[in-house]
């Protein structure tokens, strides 16, 4: 479970996000919309600590995964990033082999051995549903995989480590519709093992693929309720007017 | 004059000034291969100096110069690598990395024989290594340092940043992220720069007058500490002050031979590196 | 296990933090040693040391300076009128004559009497002045009047127009002559290589096929890298003959002939700079002028070169830095004579030549050899300002693109 209390981050002076709460439940989809700039990536990046990456930025209140802080002193980011994987915009996978990079999470943690890893790889590409498209080439390149089926690798990469939480920043923006709905179905089978928080500026895709969704504007949760709710009866007008392309 | 007419005339002069370059180019480079080409032979590649330099060959300077190449390059790399990974990877963009910045830049527009004052009164002098292989290769060492961290920081800036997050979000450390990632990436043009390196080393006489070059001395070196003779003062030796300045001419010319296919070498070695690996990252 | 690796990586990044500075630490050491060593000659005595110079009691004489010694002693002055005494000719005395006045017996065991024997010299010649080794110099003689040492001074470098260190007994430093040397060699490179540099760098960025710059740009890097004493050879033997016969001068190691093969070197930095500064015009403003019906050539020189004049001006500059350092081909073509330039046809000296050449004679911890980290230091300062002054100038490009 994930919970935030009045979360506020600042870019140097810039109040990126103001007074954000909500809480996540385990094993659901949860999809942040709204229009660009209102700060939904940058509440995900809180999630794994990616903003720390970023000079002259502040955090203040309090981000709890199961319990724990995670801006806690005691807390090891590379420890926190393993437990919250992460899904970037434009697929970036490593230039080594397909193999190679499923494997690197293991590799840099130190988890098990070859024959672990071996099957660890298969088991994480099963799971990315990509395993049967490359079986056969685990040692080519990653780069010659197309736009869809690299955006899947990192899918496999980032199960590859048993996250428990997996965040998805806008997965499907770089991919044609075919693809597109191959992320989406592999999200739906995620969600018995994972946590799943995605970002999205399609509309229609939070509304297929997410249980709840929290509407950000101007670095304002101004909604969060279960998706069905959202898109049918929001609360608040701007949500409404948002939905209905009357702006963003 | 009408407009038309002017840039025509314009335009040919440019023209003409860029061919002139090129030929200043191969009227060097095809004068000292026309006149050094018929003495280079095996035996002048593999034996001493004879006869106060009038005859034989040039094996110790080569040698020489392979010595401070591989001692500079020891000393220079590492240093000059970390020294780049740390401005890329760790500095914050504070006024220490203006400094240090500023300070790199400086310290590749200081004149070569400035680094050879500097190298004698330290190494040679001070920390008492007298002429040697070890001060001259740390004087050469100071003197490509920025060279290495110039090109490694640009090495390293070329890698998208996508790649660290990347790793960084699979919960791979800094460190890790910066060995296993980047630095593969980044190795062909950090590779560039030491190569470029290599040919400025074996080219660079005045750092190495006064720390490690020898006027005459036909024995190959046995340590460190050893004094050696050089290509580059070699060359200079015999064209101003050998025994007999007109019958070393032809080993003149096959030294300066020599030199300079080493450093066209090296240059258009990095050249090619760069142009094909810049290429293969554009296109990923 | 986790906590060893953790403890390994603050180390390592402790390595890479700690040689981040290495360069800084270079200079530092530079600067210490070169200042260290060359400002050691201003405590150095105005005549050769561990020698006096006297002279007889009754000269009204207090003190000389450096240049009116040397030229004491060469016999360019020979009264004492002209250094500010009585009108009475000079009678220089070096020591070893002694020897050809008195006899070994005359001398005494060890030489116990040759400093009574000088001053017996001294007393009889009252135009003498003597150059004599402290350990033998008369003591507490009425007849006999030391001349006080004074170190060099500021004025004595700086102001100096002679450069002879090597002269007895008073050696002199005037670092003008080599100043102006470099100064003069290196500027008038510039002159030759800035047109050319210039029209290639348009070329290059304005007018050249792709195929061409393909061609041209490799072979201005090969011309960067060819090593500078390659440079000196060719100059030695193809720049300076031909530099005698054309211009029918009675040698060919001119400041000439130092230009011509510094504007050679000079060429791919200047162009290389230049380049990037045109190329750097925005496509708006050459749209702009091409659209008023301006030509090609017209946008070029009415919109380009002046958008990139900051940046051609950083490329003289570091084109003047490179050429000031420049050692090996200069030592080789200009003839090192050290006087003050007269003529672009006459032989100079310039600084980073006198230092290659003479350090190896000059023993270590001597003035001379202070002199020459003198030299050093004016060096590193000139090209210091060099360096920072083309950033300063390349900013300004930016902040005006803005």
């Amino acid at each position: 479970m994930i919970e935030a209390k009045n979360v506020n981050f600042y870019y140097g002076n810039f109040h990126a996000l103001k007074n954000i709460s909500m809480q996540m439940e385990a094993n659901t989809v949860t999809a942040f919309i709204g229009p660009s700039g209102c700060g939904k990536s940058t509440f995900l990046r809180i999630l794994n600590r990616m903003n720390d990456l970023i000079d002259d930025t502040h955090l203040a209140g309090e981000c709890l995964i199961d319990g724990q802080n995670i801006y806690d002193k005691s807390v090891q980011v590379d420890e926190l990033r393993k437990k919250v994987g992460m899904v970037f915009q434009k697929p970036n996978p490593f230039p080594k082999s397909i193999f190679e990079n499923v494997a690197y999470g293991l590799r840099v943690n130190s988890m098990g051995d070859k024959s672990f890893i071996a099957g660890r790889v298969e088991e994480s590409l099963r799971g990315a549903a990509l395993w049967e498209e490359v079986k056969d080439k685990l040692k080519k390149s990653a780069f010659e995989l197309s736009g869809g089926q690299q955006q899947r690798l990192c899918i496999a990469r980032a199960l590859a480590i048993s996250p428990s939480i997996l965040l998805m920043d806008e997965p499907a923006s770089a991919l044609d519709p075919i693809s597109t709905s191959k992320i989406e179905e592999l999200m739906y089978a995620l969600k018995q093992k994972y946590t799943i928080v995605i970002v999205t500026h399609n509309m229609q895709q939070a509304a297929r693929v997410s249980d709840k969704t929290g509407f950000f504007m101007l670095g304002e949760l101004v909604e969060y309720c279960d998706t069905k709710k959202m898109f049918l009866n929001p609360d608040k007008a701007q949500t409404q007017n948002y939905i209905t392309g009357k702006f963003g | 004059m009408n407009k038309k007419t002017s840039q025509k005339v314009a335009f040919l002069t440019f023209r003409l000034l860029g061919l002139l370059v090129v030929g200043i180019l191969f009227w060097i480079l095809g004068f000292i291969v026309y006149n050094g080409i018929g003495i280079i032979s095996w035996e002048f590649l593999t034996t001493a100096p004879k006869e106060g330099m009038t005859a034989g060959g040039i094996l110790p300077a080569i040698v020489g110069t392979l010595c401070l190449v591989v001692g500079s390059v020891i000393f220079a790399f590492p240093l000059g690598v970390m020294s780049g990974i740390y401005m890329v990877e760790y500095a914050k963009n504070g006024w220490v990395v203006k400094l240090i910045r500023v300070m790199t830049n400086n310290l590749g527009s200081i004149p070569s024989v400035v680094f050879g004052l500097f190298g004698m009164a330290l190494f040679v002098n001070t920390l008492g290594f007298g002429d040697s292989i070890i001060a001259g290769s740390l004087t050469l060492g100071l003197l490509v340092l920025p060279l290495i961290i110039r090109t490694t920081e640009e090495a390293l800036k070329a890698i998208p940043s996508s790649f660290r997050t990347g790793s960084l979000a699979l919960g791979a450390t800094k460190l890790q992220t910066i060995r296993r990632v980047v630095l593969p990436m980044a190795f062909p043009n950090i590779i560039t720069g030491l190569i470029l390196s290599v040919g400025r080393i074996s080219g660079e006489t005045a750092p190495i007058l006064f720390t490690v070059a020898a006027y005459f001395l036909p024995k190959l070196p046995h340590s460190i500490f050893d004094q050696v003779m050089a290509l580059p003062y070699h060359l200079y030796v015999i064209a101003t002050s050998g025994t007999d300045i007109e019958a070393s001419r032809p080993i003149a010319y096959g030294t300066a031979l020599v030199l300079i296919a080493i450093v066209l070498f090296m240059n258009t070695l990095a050249g090619m590196l760069r142009r094909y690996f810049g290429k293969k990252v554009k296109t990923n | 296990m986790r906590r060893l690796k953790r403890i390994a990586e603050r180390m390592v990044e402790g390595l890479l933090t700690l040689s981040g500075g290495v360069t800084s630490l270079a200079i530092l050491l530079i600067i210490i040693f070169l200042f260290k060593e060359g400002l050691g000659l201003f405590n150095s005595p105005n005549v050769e040391k561990g020698y006096s110079l006297c002279v007889n009691s009754s000269n009204e004489i207090v003190r000389l300076n450096p240049l009116q010694i040397k030229n004491i002693f060469d016999y360019e002055v020979s009264n004492w009128q002209e250094v500010g005494g009585a009108d009475e000719e000079i009678m220089p005395f070096r020591f070893d004559e002694i020897f050809s006045q008195y006899s070994d017996e005359e001398l005494g065991e060890d030489y116990a009497l040759l400093p009574q024997r000088l001053s017996e010299v001294i007393a009889k010649h009252p135009n003498i002045i003597a150059f004599l080794p402290q350990k033998y110099t008369p003591k507490d003689e009425a007849s006999v009047k030391v001349l006080p040492t004074k170190n060099i001074s500021f004025a004595d470098f700086f102001g100096g127009k002679e450069w002879l260190p090597t002269a007895t007994p008073s050696p002199l430093y005037g670092l003008l002559p080599l100043l102006l040397g470099t100064l003069w060699v290196s500027i008038f490179a510039i002159l030759i290589a800035l047109p050319l540099g210039l029209g290639v760098a348009i070329y290059l960025s304005e007018l050249a096929t792709e195929h061409a710059g393909k061609f041209l740009k490799p072979a201005i890097e090969l011309l960067a890298g060819i090593p500078s004493v390659v440079y000196g050879f060719f100059g030695l033997v193809v720049l300076v003959p031909l530099v005698q016969r054309s211009l029918n001068l009675p040698v060919g190691e001119t400041a000439f002939t130092g230009s011509l093969i510094l504007a050679i070197m000079a060429l791919p930095t200047i162009i290389t700079v230049a380049e990037d500064a045109m190329r750097n015009t925005p496509r708006a403003m050459r749209e702009a002028s091409l659209a008023l019906g301006a030509t090609h050539w017209q946008t070029i020189y009415k919109v380009v070169v002046p958008y990139a004049s900051s940046g051609i001006s950083a490329a003289v500059v570091l084109g003047v830095g490179r050429a000031i350092g420049e050692t090996m081909a200069v030592l080789m073509v200009t003839g090192n004579a050290a006087a003050m330039p007269r003529s672009l046809f006459e032989s100079v000296r310039t600084i980073p030549a006198t230092i290659a050449a003479e350090l190896g004679e000059a023993p270590a911890g001597g003035a001379h050899y202070q002199s020459l980290f003198l030299l050093g230091c004016i060096l590193f300062v000139i090209t210091m300002m060099v360096s920072i002054s083309a950033e300063v100038i390349s900013k300004r490009q930016y902040s005006k693109g803005v």
